[in-house]
């Protein structure tokens, strides 16, 4: 009997996961799951291209009609999963009939973390969807004062967007620092500097309590007592994988869908788990991990794809990659984020860059570059070529 | 009909995700951070990983195709 590979999520993971299927020769059916209504779409330029008014009104697609029919995939947009029957091998979605399957991708991505005393007012945004970002661009249209909440990557991108078109703009970062979940002192005080420099104001180190206004924002409150006058909010502190709909299906939900070395769901070997809603064993590491990277979902969909098209079964022992565009800078951070002990080394780069390079006991696990793409090829380039230990992936 | 590639240097911004998946073809100049087709690629044989390196930029600032 012919097999169905039904992939649910059609972001890059799973329209990656789609081409691979079909370039590696797979000839039974495909049903792709999309829980948005418009056609795939790459969502790094919503936090870039799109914000900042100059450089893009859309997304750029990840497939077009065209690619879709030539990969004989059964797209069906508007068609979010809500459950999952592992028994009886089906996809329950609202408003249609189950979808069955012989193998299941699960590629649903992950949703911002929400900030509940922020919820229910006009003018508070999150960012994960084309809508989202059409939405906060037309209220920076407005000439706002905008407060970004969290000093991550994704508030960094959008403080700069802000910035490229002239608002005033603070950030509020719980943290002592900004990216201190990825960066060390030294690097986040390099951040810090780029968008002081480029007119954003920062608060470090205090939490929001609120906001106050009626029918329209007026100022986030913080815990400290003071308030940041805002007329457009925007909430980026991180984000959670989209497991609601796997509640109780009986698959191991961790922060993601725990899964083995080759991203075969713990307990269900006819479910593969890719993109940021993955929780894997990476062999190279040793230990779990989940990773909300553009290059890092792509390189799982094309292990996942590959597999399943009957070539030969492979861990995924990626090296962490992620770039971030702010102020015309160039960031790129690749493998581990130092660890207490790690030694951090700072080396200026010729034109202004800087690459900040974590070592434990000697050996090199990760870096940090601005505007040091050609040092942090190397470094990459380095890191992957490190063997993974066999006794790992056992 | 050679296999070619064409590059868009005004929108690359030298990530390297080409460099990393068709080493051979592509890496990044050391003056300007931006990629850079090395001498005499791609032949015929970097066919494959030219296109994965094509399908792999985040600003789709690569093109492969054949000369007529």
């Amino acid at each position: 009997m012919s097999r169905t590979v039904t992939v649910v999520g059609a972001s890059v993971a799973g329209v990656r996961c789609v081409q691979a299927l079909r370039g590696k020769g797979f000839d039974g059916r495909i049903v792709l799951l999309d829980g948005e209504t418009r056609l795939p779409y790459d969502k790094p330029a919503l936090s870039k291209q799109v914000l900042d008014g100059v450089r893009a009104d859309s997304a750029p697609g990840l497939v077009d009609e065209a690619e879709l029919a030539g990969l004989a995939v059964d797209y069906r947009p508007g068609s979010a999963a809500i459950g999952l029957d592992l028994a009886r091998r089906r996809v329950l979605v609202g408003g249609a009939a189950p979808v069955p399957y012989t193998d299941l991708v699960i590629a649903t991505g992950s949703a911002p973390r929400r900030m509940p005393p922020l919820d229910g007012f006009p003018g508070v945004h999150y960012l994960r969807t084309l809508d989202d970002a059409l939405a906060l661009r037309d209220a920076l249209g407005g000439g706002p004062r905008v407060a970004v909440v969290g000093g991550g990557f994704i508030g960094a991108e959008v403080a700069a967007g802000a910035r490229a078109r002239g608002l005033a703009v603070t950030i509020i970062e719980a943290a002592p620092r900004m990216a201190s979940r990825v960066l060390p002192p030294a690097a986040g005080d390099r951040l810090e500097r780029l968008h002081r420099e480029h007119g954003v104001r920062i608060r470090c180190g205090v939490g929001v309590a609120g906001v106050r206004g009626g029918s329209r924002i007026e100022s986030v409150e913080l815990a400290d007592g003071t308030a940041i006058a805002a007329d457009v909010v925007v909430v980026g502190i991180g984000t959670l994988p989209a497991t609601g709909w796997l509640a109780g299906s009986g698959l191991t939900l961790d922060d993601g869908v725990l899964c083995d070395a080759y991203l075969r769901a713990v307990g269900a070997d006819d479910v593969r788990v890719i993109g940021d809603v993955a929780r894997w064993l990476n062999p190279r590491y040793g230990h779990v991990m989940r990773t909300e990277h553009w290059t890092g979902a792509r390189e799982q969909a094309a292990l996942v794809g590959a597999a399943l098209a009957g070539g030969p079964e492979r861990v995924c022992d990626l090296v962490p990659y992620v770039w971030s565009d702010q102020h015309g800078t160039h960031i790129q951070h690749v493998g581990e984020s130092p660890a207490p002990g790690d030694a951090v080394g700072a080396s200026p780069q010729d034109g202004g860059g800087e690459v900040f390079e974590y070592r434990r006991s000697g050996r090199l696990v990760g870096a940090t570059g601005f505007d040091a793409q050609r040092a942090i090829l190397g470094l990459r380039r380095e890191l992957a070529a490190a063997p993974v230990a066999p006794a790992a992936t056992a | 009909m050679a296999l070619v590639v064409e590059v868009d240097v005004a929108v690359c911004n030298g990530y390297g995700n080409c460099a990393v998946a068709a080493p051979d073809v592509f890496d990044l100049d050391p003056d300007t951070d931006i990629v850079l087709v090395k001498p005499g690629r791609p032949t015929d044989d970097d066919e494959d990983a030219v296109l994965e390196a094509v399908a792999d930029c985040p600003v789709r600032a690569l093109k492969a195709g054949r000369s007529a």
